[in-house]
């Protein structure tokens, strides 16, 4: 009985000792409750609110690449979620709402969970250190609620992290217009503690930014006075002028150049930063080995473009169908590659009846691009220039290339399209339209002084639409102007399969300079190759906001849908 | 009184080497080298280098107690484990190597190369005890306890106390049974207990809310560090528990040449560790785990055998057969968990096959494009034609009535249960003097089954077609009970959707083994030194009925692709002893 006694006490031992001994934590990866403690953890906390600023990456329906496919000016071939919206046949459970919902409350969350921790440790850190951080993260939470705002409606606010899962599901919406009070106060306070911040380096957001955020978040809110004085303070500032040439300004040797005073905020990828886009791979012609030609941009954006005597193709005496490229916005040709443009080594052309084409030493050789060779070539007929670069052609899914979230030229025309809308036609409103058409490589003509309000916003609308094509502005402008209901009612067509424009009638275009197709003579005349891509079906009573998703509502049903989903 | 401690340490080195090696493109006919292999495509020539380490420590202290008082008789035994893991793995990667020759990282370039390390850790630690109770080998009573701790769970969560018990009455050593001449051994069972489980964690720390430290960002085309909490963690989660009802009776009859045992059970396995999505406006994209689900499985045993001997003939005859119903009871409120053809729904079984309802084919070709429900495809006759679910409520009294004119996700329905129902075996025996048989056949009662790729598509992937696919619908021959629904070089997606027409039956028996062998007499080669001989034939899989489709294996009904069919072997033999 004696060795039972020992036993007893060796058990009592190991019983005390127990917990201790079977307590593990990760060896790679700090605790979040002790974490944020100096500058170091506060700045890599900071830094890392930036992740969702291109958020959604799923497939290609990021927003570089492109938003813009949900609207008129851009199509993705595959590309299901933006050709459903545009069909109006997506229901709320598609994850892509979700997606979008989860990556904007993420960034929220951490932009909350930095005021809270940069809070608890400001008397340690230097006192611009301090307005540094916070000028970031306000303008961040301010963004991503913008993002919220235009796509949801009334969404969830919050500005303190939620600790418990029973308190997540009892959250209750904000209406929109109270919110869009508290991106605007986030963005003042972002301005002014950035106001004397010397961090210039691309990237990083300024005053400069937040003004423009500002301005562009009163604009999609039909909001014109705040936006004319936010886009104005950018303009007084004197910061940032427009680079004289339109065709290198989406290059990276001048997105990445000191002297580049045009981009206001900028992101950066690199593959080390797991950010890498697939850019490449889904605009590069198919003669590019592994090119998708997938994100292409559309016949109605082609026709938008007006001649160089600034009227548009069913006016312009210049313009002739059978060489419908010629005398047009030079942005045109600096967008996109065009049928005849040597690319990649071969003259481009999509024709089906065109096997062969010729290499830049002027051989006829196969012609990769041809429908004849693969029917998956541009189902448009025309690529994608803007921001391409071959630098990637042999490392598609790695490219590094920078993209402007937003630009100079934006802010002028936000700030021409508020002056418009407050009937204030004055020499500003004007000019800051004519700057960016008069952009020494651009050089359209300007525009004609005393014209009608009504005049007046056609041409900033056209001008946003060409000037901003697949900076994923178009889509949100649509909704705004509730002009979805109208232009994405239309069939979205790619060139003829020919090519051959001088076959059919001539497009028309609306009281805003959107193409009008008559298809009943446009389809089978003389035969079916005019291409239709979507037959886009736009529902007015349901599409102007996105569906809560589903599984927030299983979660918290307190949450309500929108009107018709 | 016995005491044993054991000490088992455990370190185990796994090294993976992967080579990746490039080759010339030669022109058969000049021997020129169309390609180099040290030109094009060169990052394919690679090289993975991977070290892992675990190291394991295993402590056991076990003490045990009997003792012996008149008729009773007590037995004590207490146990401690303690076990320890830590894993550690190191990688290595280089690509482009113009000398392939040599599978060492420094043949290949630095340019590119990568490297990783991690390391993690877990442990666990019991306390067991079981006491035994036995009165005159009469009442038999057993209590089992453990006390389990996981470093799987965080401080406060990390211990489940789990209890069992037995019972037992051997009836047949009562005085007013003992003298039934028929009746040898009769016992009745009954036991209920509780077992911890938490194997479905997935992770070594799913408490922890940690911070991931590469969340990087790119300001002015330079890396920076970024770092954020990505997934949510549940710090109260803990141990799974499953609880156990059993009863059961133990028959023997005829001095033992008569044998049964029955049982019935009940299986409840609940707060099952799930992974459920928590609010968006939390911040984070993860569904972390959560105690939510719950499983429930009733069953019976039942096994009998009989053997005996008529002079030079004897023989054994078991025969098994049992059944298990299994049965979702809570999913923590999630939606129906559809992966491919299975679904975890609550209250179906686990993985039943989920899909819509074929209600035959498309008769012709304008029928098909007249149907007016949506499907997928421009149809054609000799396509499968679905029923369209009511999940439209008109009338608004809350109840479906009518459909939506298209097949969407909604009209899946439960279509079968792929766990096993009835399973049964037979096992006979018999020799007579030198000869011996021996025959064992298996099978399952009821089972649901599900066929597709190339064995259900013809031309799928480019493959082939079998000779089945001939009895296939037509427009020559529009037989409505076709087995296979029209041909198309392209796989139609109408027609391989996961639907009740790929479900099969996979009930089937099978003469698994049957073994004939005949001894020879000993005195036949007594003196030259041979103790023993015998010669036999035995075959395996040699006969099975069932409606599976020619190719199939019903103990495997539904991976088709890529796995050899099941064959018959046979075996001739002679087993010589010295």
């Amino acid at each position: 009985m004696k060795s039972l006694k020992y036993v007893t006490l060796m058990m009592l031992v190991l019983l005390t000792a127990c917990d201790d001994a079977i307590e593990r934590y990760p060896l790679d990866v700090p605790n979040s409750e002790t974490f944020y403690k100096n500058e170091i953890e506060i700045q890599g906390g900071v830094n890392a609110c930036y992740s969702f600023l291109v958020a959604g990456n799923n497939g290609y329906l990021t927003p570089e690449y492109s938003w813009d496919a949900l609207a008129d000016v851009v199509f993705i071939r595959g590309g299901g979620f933006a050709q459903n919206m545009l069909m109006s046949v997506t229901d709320y459970k598609d994850g892509y709402f979700r997606s979008l919902w989860l990556s904007m409350y993420q960034g929220i969350s951490r932009c909350n969970l930095m005021l809270e921790k940069i809070e608890t440790v400001k008397d340690k850190l230097q006192a611009e250190k301090v307005n540094q951080f916070q000028g970031e993260v306000y303008f961040l939470r301010g963004y991503y609620y913008l993002r919220l705002i235009n796509m949801f409606g009334d969404v969830v606010y919050l500005n303190k992290t939620v600790k418990s899962v029973s308190e997540g599901k009892q959250v209750t919406r904000t209406p929109k217009a109270d919110i869009l009070q508290k991106i605007y106060a986030d963005f003042d306070k972002s301005a002014e503690l950035l106001a004397n911040s010397t961090i210039k380096t691309s990237g990083r957001v300024t005053w400069g930014a937040a003004m423009s955020f500002k301005a562009r978040a009163a604009l999609q809110n039909n909001d014109w006075a705040t936006a004319a004085t936010a886009a104005k303070a950018v303009i007084d500032s004197k910061k940032y002028s427009l680079m004289p040439k339109y065709e290198t300004l989406f290059t990276e040797a001048i997105l990445n150049s000191a002297g580049n005073t045009e981009q206001i905020l900028t992101q950066g990828h690199l593959v080390t930063a797991n950010n890498a886009t697939t850019f490449a791979q889904f605009t590069s012609a198919r003669s590019v080995a592994g090119g998708y030609t997938t994100i292409v941009p559309t016949q109605n954006m082609m026709d938008s473009y007006l001649c160089t005597d600034g009227l548009d193709i069913s006016k312009s005496p210049i313009y002739d169908k059978t060489q419908p490229y010629k005398n047009r916005d030079p942005r045109m040709k600096y967008s996109f590659v065009l049928p005849g443009d040597m690319w990649n080594g071969f003259v481009y052309e999509t024709r089906k009846d065109k096997p062969t084409t010729l290499n830049s030493a002027g051989a006829s050789v196969k012609n990769l691009d041809s429908y004849n060779t693969t029917e998956f070539t541009s189902f448009t007929g025309y690529l994608v220039r803007k921001y391409y670069d071959f630098k990637y052609a042999t490392k598609l899914t790695q490219c590094e290339n920078p993209f402007m979230l937003c630009r100079y030229a934006e802010v002028l025309l936000t700030y021409a399209e508020a002056k418009i809308e407050l009937n204030q036609i004055d020499n500003d409103c004007i000019d800051a339209i004519n700057l960016v058409r008069g952009r020494s490589d651009v050089n359209m003509p300007a525009i004609a002084t005393g014209l009608s309000q009504m005049e007046m916003r056609r041409i900033v609308r056209s001008e946003r639409k060409v000037e901003l094509w697949n900076e994923n502005l178009r889509y949100q402008d649509l909704l705004r102007w509730k002009r979805a209901e109208v232009v994405l009612k239309r069939p979205i067509f790619g060139r003829p399969v020919l090519g051959d424009f001088s076959l059919y009638p001539a497009v028309t275009f609306d009281e805003y300079g959107d193409p009008v197709y008559d298809e009943t003579n446009y389809v089978p005349h003389p035969s079916t190759d005019y291409r239709i891509l979507i037959r886009t079906n736009f529902n007015k009573d349901k599409d102007y906001l996105w569906p809560i998703p589903e599984t927030e509502l299983n979660l918290n049903p307190g949450l309500g849908q929108n009107t018709g989903w | 009184m016995r005491i044993d401690l054991s000490y088992a340490p455990k370190l185990n080195l796994s090294n993976y080497k992967d080579v990746n090696k490039t080759t010339d493109v030669i022109d058969y006919k000049t021997g020129q080298v169309l390609r180099s292999s040290v030109g094009m495509l060169v990052n394919y020539a690679n090289l993975n280098e991977v070290r892992d380490r675990t190291r394991e420590d295993d402590i056991n202290l076990l003490a045990n107690y009997s003792k012996e008082l008149g008729k009773s008789s007590i037995n004590v035994l207490g146990g401690f484990q303690y076990l320890t893991n830590y894993f550690n793995s190191i990688s290595a990667y280089r690509q482009v190597n113009n000398f392939q020759q040599f599978e060492e990282i420094n043949a290949y370039d630095p340019t590119g190369m990568t490297n990783g390390g991690y390391s993690n850790e877990w442990a666990l630690m019991s306390y067991f005890g079981r006491l035994n109770y036995a009165y005159a080998s009469k009442y038999l009573f057993e209590a089992n306890i453990r006390y389990d701790g996981s470093s799987r769970f965080a401080n406060g969560y990390k211990w489940g106390l789990f209890p069992s018990f037995s019972a037992a009455w051997r009836f047949s050593s009562e005085g007013f049974i003992s003298n039934l001449s028929w009746l040898n051994n009769g016992k009745l069972r009954a036991s209920w207990g509780e077992l911890g489980n938490q194997s479905g964690l997935g992770s070594n720390y799913p408490f922890a809310l940690n911070v991931a430290t590469n969340q990087y960002t790119v300001f002015g085309g330079v890396l920076n560090p970024g770092y954020a909490p990505v997934n949510f963690a549940l710090n109260n989660i803990t141990w799974e528990s499953t609880r156990m009802l059993d009863f059961g009776i133990d028959l023997g009859f005829l001095n033992g040449k008569v044998d049964l045992t029955f049982d019935w059970y009940k299986k409840d396995t609940r707060d099952i560790l799930l992974n459920i999505a928590i609010p968006g406006v939390m911040g984070y994209a993860n569904s972390p785990k959560q105690n939510a689900g719950s499983v429930e499985n009733i069953g019976w045993d039942l096994s009998i055998s009989h053997n005996n001997t008529f002079g030079d003939f004897n023989y054994r005859i078991t025969g098994i057969l049992s059944d298990v119903q299994n049965k979702i009871t809570n999913l923590g409120g999630l939606a129906p968990q559809v992966n491919g053809v299975h679904v975890k729904k609550v209250g179906d079984p686990i993985d039943a096959l989920y899909g819509y309802v074929a209600d035959g084919y498309f008769s012709s070709f304008a029928e098909a494009r007249a149907h007016t429900v949506a499907q997928w495809g421009k149809l054609q006759g000799g396509d499968i034609r679905y029923i369209d679910q009511l999940t439209v409520d008109t009338d608004g009294d809350g109840k479906p009535d009518a459909g939506d004119a298209k097949m969407t996700g909604d009209d899946r329905v439960v279509l079968g249960n792929p766990i096993p129902r009835y399973s049964f075996s037979l096992d006979l025996f018999g020799s007579y003097k030198g000869f011996d048989l021996a025959v064992f056949v298996q099978g399952v009662g009821k089972r649901d089954g599900y066929i597709s790729g190339w064995l259900a598509y013809p031309f799928s992937n480019a493959s082939t077609l079998l000779v089945q696919h001939l009895d296939r619908w037509n427009e020559a021959n529009p037989n409505p009970n076709a087995a296979y629904p029209r041909l198309s070089i392209n796989q139609h997606s109408n027609n391989t959707q996961a639907s009740s027409f790929w479900q099969v039956s996979a009930a089937y028996m099978r003469l698994k083994n049957l073994q004939v062998g005949y001894t020879f007499p000993k005195t036949w080669f007594e003196k030259k030194g041979i103790s023993g001989l015998r010669i036999y034939a035995n075959g395996n899989n040699l006969f099975t009925m069932s409606k599976m489709p020619i190719g199939m294996d019903p103990e495997s009904p539904e991976s088709v692709q890529n796995s050899y069919p099941l064959i018959a072997t046979y075996t001739f033999g002679v087993e010589v002893k010295f």
